[in-house]
């Protein structure tokens, strides 16, 4: 026969129950938020070392780009060094033909003979109305340097925790230039920008997801095609629509795209990071990435976020992820 | 005798090279020394020009639209065996494109891009150096400019 428990010995037994499952659920709430911070920052590392692979992946690009104006500029500057000495040898001769006109002395047809010869060794025409356009040229190389360090410096640039108003026109042509080497063999570049209000959002990600989007259209592409830029305006939002002429993508694969690490590239070719983080920074914009393809025909991909920018809670979202 | 086989008696160059910027800088330099420089943006027009003309010297570019540099060389050297290939890249430590370019096209020499000072002077020397009877007269030029270019 069982012995009655009294009451109060119930009561005890339940209440160290719950504490002890208060205790354990304490732990399991704590274990969780710490392994929700060591995803946000692992996610945060993986945005930025994606970030950096891709501008590392481009800088060799930019790299060979500067290698031609570079080429050309230092070629050009050596020989305006020739010009440079030929000239002096001649303004020489010239100055000592004045002084011997200024004598009257006898040596003046000599000196004048010598001024003559001297210009045709150093074929004076060919070198006067040579160098404005080679410093034209060189000119035009130099910027050509300048520009693309310039826009590769600004993508490389962490920007800061504050969001800010953009030109987004302006910040795809950056994009382009900074892709330019993996772009110019393969595609014809078309752009179709809408006059845009400035716009709210984080410069350098949002130059990241269009740097991503240029380079995968490029590399859809076999032979040669185009690119084309669209932006636009949809009420409240801004859009931009990236498409190719490229192989396109099958359903199947097109499922698949915004994984972390899906690829179909070679190794070494793709992380298969670019699309998740493009995903990833799209929502922290409030805003979405859309995708339209066919196999055979090409590929779109449209970003679209509201022209003023995210609201507070992403953007401290954002910040966390910004650590 | 052809027209263009009248005008060889100035030795030819041919730049192929998707940069303008390179061929005005090549035409300078070479210009200077007595050369008669021809340049094409891409390989199908200067595999045309190789055909219509006598060129002695080809500097080829790697990377270009349409045909890469290596193919235009290798082309270049059946249809042209006597001219001499150079490639002009700054692809220079990509095996990719030396290996074929050396072992493949058979090119005389391989100049980066950048290019250093003198580099194309040198190769002018070299290659006329290889025929210096024919050429005797583009070498007297070179001299002369080596002699007035050096500094006092
Ligand atoms: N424009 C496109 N046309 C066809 N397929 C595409 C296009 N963009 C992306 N894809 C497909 O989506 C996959 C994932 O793209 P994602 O940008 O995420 O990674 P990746 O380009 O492979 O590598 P990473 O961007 O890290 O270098 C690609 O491997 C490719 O199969
Ligand atoms: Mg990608």
């Amino acid at each position: 026969m069982n012995e009655a428990i009294p009451l109060s010995e119930v009561l005890e037994l339940e209440r160290c129950a719950r504490r002890d499952a208060e205790r354990r659920l304490d732990a399991a709430n704590a274990d969780l938020a710490s392994a929700l911070a060591e995803l946000q920052s692992a996610q945060s590392k993986l945005v930025h070392s994606d970030k950096l692979a891709c501008i590392g992946q481009l800088a060799a690009g930019v790299a060979h780009e500067v290698n031609n104006p570079v080429g050309y500029v230092s070629s050009n500057l050596n020989t305006l060094g020739e010009y440079v000495a030929d000239l002096l040898r001649y303004i020489n001769a010239c100055r000592t033909l004045v002084i011997d006109c200024a004598n009257e002395g006898r040596t003046i047809v000599e000196s004048a003979r010598n001024v003559e010869t001297l210009a045709d060794a150093i074929d004076l025409d060919n070198v006067v109305g040579d160098i404005e356009a080679l410093l034209a040229e060189s000119n035009e190389g130099l910027s050509r340097v300048r520009k693309i360090v310039g826009d590769l410096r600004d993508f490389a640039h962490v920007d800061g925790p504050d969001l800010a108003l953009h030109d987004i026109n302006q910040l795809i042509d950056k994009a382009i230039s900074v892709a330019w080497n993996e772009l110019k063999y393969k595609a014809d570049i078309v752009k179709e920008y809408a006059d845009l209000p400035p716009v709210a959002c984080f410069a350098g990600r949002i130059g990241q997801v269009l740097l991503n989007l240029l380079v995968n259209a490029a590399q859809a592409i076999v032979d040669r095609g185009e690119i084309r830029i669209r932006t636009g305006q949809d009420g409240h939002d801004v859009w931009v629509d990236v498409s190719d002429t490229g192989c396109g993508m099958a359903p199947s694969t097109i499922e698949r795209i915004f994984e972390p690490f899906f690829t179909t590239k070679d190794v070494g070719q793709g992380t298969g990071l670019g699309l998740h983080m493009a995903y990833q920074i799209m929502r922290s914009h409030d805003g979405e990435i859309r995708v339209h393809s066919e196999v055979g025909m090409g590929t779109t991909f449209r970003l679209q976020w509201p022209i003023s920018g995210p609201t507070e809670g992403n953007k401290v979202d954002d910040d966390a992820n910004a650590r | 005798m052809s027209t263009s086989q009248q005008r060889s008696n100035r030795y030819q160059v041919l730049c192929i090279d998707d940069e303008p910027g390179v061929h005005q800088a090549l035409k300078r330099e070479l210009g200077r020394l007595g050369c008669r420089v021809h340049c094409a943006e891409n390989g199908a027009d200067g595999l045309d020009i190789l055909n219509r003309e006598s060129i002695q010297l080809l500097i080829c570019d790697a990377t270009m639209p349409g045909m890469h540099g290596v193919d235009v060389l290798m082309t270049a050297a059946s249809l042209s065996p006597n001219t001499t290939r150079v490639l002009l890249t700054a692809h220079c430590a990509n095996p990719e494109v030396v290996v074929p370019a050396i072992n493949g096209a058979r090119i005389f020499r391989l100049i980066p891009k950048p290019w250093p000072q003198g580099a194309i002077r040198q190769l002018l020397m070299d290659v006329i150096g290889m025929h210096p009877r024919k050429w005797s007269k583009q070498k007297d030029r070179i001299q002369e400019r080596l002699v007035t270019d050096a500094p006092d």
